[in-house]
């Protein structure tokens, strides 16, 4: 990852929290606001998952539905088809190896696509995106 | 928690403080109510601090369209509120703490929740059999 030339990303966003609410949320979670901003720009946008946001990227990861009464609702979140539609939009999606082996999430389990990295290689991100936004 | 598998027809005391979009608890509070109502308790939810706001009328019965998917009807927690206080109109009372509504402004609030002042929340702890603190205000 080289930091000279043209920005390889036009944007890089860091998501380091998650499970912010399932019923309020629901799909407007980082991810979301990550595919939405991403696109209104000219260029792809690289996604970076730390800390307990590293299990956005688990395979399967659907809450169960919303039994209220009578009714059943089954929109909470799903955060593993968030990360599809980034990766389907020519997106990227990283996750901290170190904060997978720190929450014991298997590397195997993630969504296809997904690429792990190492701690250290954030600052080249950071160095070839020409935005880098907080998520 | 015993309670829910208990001996049924006892009073749960479930206070929110929690805010929200700041974690799950809301949505653990939604489950529990429920899973003890089915289980034949009565329930209590009182809210305080910005957890009043979950049932704002100005709110909506849905969320806003998402864009990515725009035929799926998204329920408010108003919604979703009013629906577990629908099913359940005799054993469940949802309760908004007046001080932190007008502390949070926020006082557009339905008429199937009762408004207390905060120096009442010592009754309806006594009157429960027991009660569950969730959350940091």
């Amino acid at each position: 990852m080289g930091g000279t030339g043209d920005p390889r990303y036009r944007a890089l966003a860091i998501i380091e929290r998650a499970h912010r609410g399932a019923v309020e949320a629901q799909f407007t979670g980082p991810l979301y606001l990550a595919r939405g901003l991403g696109a209104q720009l000219d260029g792809p946008i690289a996604v970076v998952l730390r800390g307990v946001a590293v299990t956005l990227a688990v395979a399967g990861g659907h809450a169960s539905a919303l039994h209220l009464g009578d009714r059943s609702f089954d929109t909470l979140p799903d955060p593993a088809s968030d990360i599809r539609a980034l990766l389907d939009r020519d997106g990227q999606v990283y996750v901290i190896t170190q904060d997978c082996a720190l929450l014991a999430v298997p590397i195997d389990r993630m969504v296809d696509g997904v690429v792990p990295i190492d701690a250290g290689l954030l600052p080249d991100l950071v160095e070839c995106s020409a935005l880098v936004w907080f998520l | 928690m015993e309670l829910i598998t208990g001996a049924p027809d006892r009073t749960l005391l479930l206070v929110l403080m929690a805010t929200p979009h700041e974690a799950d608890t809301a949505t653990t509070m939604f489950r529990l109510a429920d899973a003890a109502l089915r289980a034949g308790h009565r329930v209590t939810v009182w809210t305080c601090g910005w957890a009043t706001g979950l049932t704002l009328r100005s709110l909506g019965g849905a969320k806003p369209r998402n864009l990515a998917s725009w035929s799926i009807d998204y329920p408010s927690t108003a919604r979703l509120a009013d629906d577990l206080i629908a099913a359940w109109p005799d054993r469940l009372t949802w309760v908004v703490c007046r001080f932190c509504m007008y502390d949070r402004g926020t006082t557009d609030q339905p008429d199937n929740v009762t408004l207390a002042p905060s120096r009442r929340f010592g009754r309806y702890l006594a009157d429960a059999d027991q009660s569950l603190m969730m959350g940091v205000m």
